[in-house]
């Protein structure tokens, strides 16, 4: 389909989870492309490829959830915004509620 | 690499094609960053479609539907036209082994400019869907397909 989505998993689709990843990435504040990929392969385990992440990018600023900042030496960083913000916090709770419920479920077994 | 931008759309490149190049000067490239990139680019064609869809509202069904109307007529020719020529080289050459050489070399020239044509036409209809954007109004052979304010929606995809 080539209309919006409003789903759970952010509605990006097969990029919902570079999306996640790019977010988490920004909380501790702005980076740009490589810093990026750098902290999320640290932080996760995942390489994104560069045309993955622009990908998410583009759509994550499409939709206000982060914004560019002045380029520095080609370099441009990006933030979160305050929408950005809350779409993260709303979806990590979701993602704990999510892990407690299954931890509780393999303890009890 | 920075030949593989090109296949980004104009759009793309002017906004992203700097700090992406910087991107790629930061580290060292694998086969499947170059692939990654490539699938980026189809990615970006597919959001610049759904783009133009959003901003031209219904008439982009009916533009999309006319342009590919008129190349699949042209292309359905050339099909015909190929197995016509397939046909005639089956008939002359009993099996693959014993094509000649210049034979093999038409056969391998039809299908290059088959799929030249192909990849051609796909690109033609972008093109239409860029021009009916930048003009407001497309001609085939069947008329002229106008588009107005009210045919234009903001919705963000």
């Amino acid at each position: 389909m080539l209309v919006d989505r409003e789903a759970s998993d952010l509605g990006l689709g097969r990029f919902s989870e570079p999306a996640l990843l790019i977010l988490v990435s920004l909380a501790d504040g702005a980076k740009h492309g490589y810093a990026m990929m750098e902290d999320i392969e640290a932080l996760s385990g995942a390489r994104l490829g560069a045309g993955t992440l622009y990908g998410a990018l583009g759509r994550l600023e499409r939709r206000g959830l982060i914004e560019p900042l002045p380029a520095e030496d080609r370099r441009r960083p990006y933030r979160l915004t305050a929408a950005g913000a809350a779409v993260l916090q709303e979806q990590l709770a979701s993602m704990r509620s999510f892990a407690t419920a299954g931890l509780q479920r393999l303890a009890a077994t | 690499v920075s030949k593989l931008l090109l296949l980004y759309p104009r759009a793309w490149r002017r906004r992203y094609e700097d700090e992406f190049l910087a991107l790629l000067e930061d580290r060292p490239l694998t086969a499947a960053d170059l692939l990654d990139i490539v699938r980026g680019a189809l990615d970006a064609h597919y959001v610049l479609l759904a783009q133009r869809r959003s901003t031209m509202g219904h008439k982009f069904n009916e533009l999309l539907l006319r342009s590919l109307v008129w190349r699949t007529v042209i292309i359905g020719i050339v099909t015909l036209l190929g197995v016509a020529c397939g046909m005639g080289i089956g008939h002359l050459t009993p099996s693959v082994q014993a094509m000649g050489a210049s034979t093999a070399l038409w056969v391998g020239v039809g299908c290059g400019l088959f799929l030249g044509f192909v990849c051609g036409a796909v690109w033609g209809i972008m093109r239409v869907l860029h021009r009916a954007e930048a003009q407001r109004s497309i001609t085939f052979p069947t008329g002229v397909l106008e588009f107005h304010a009210h045919d234009r929606q903001d919705r963000l995809v």
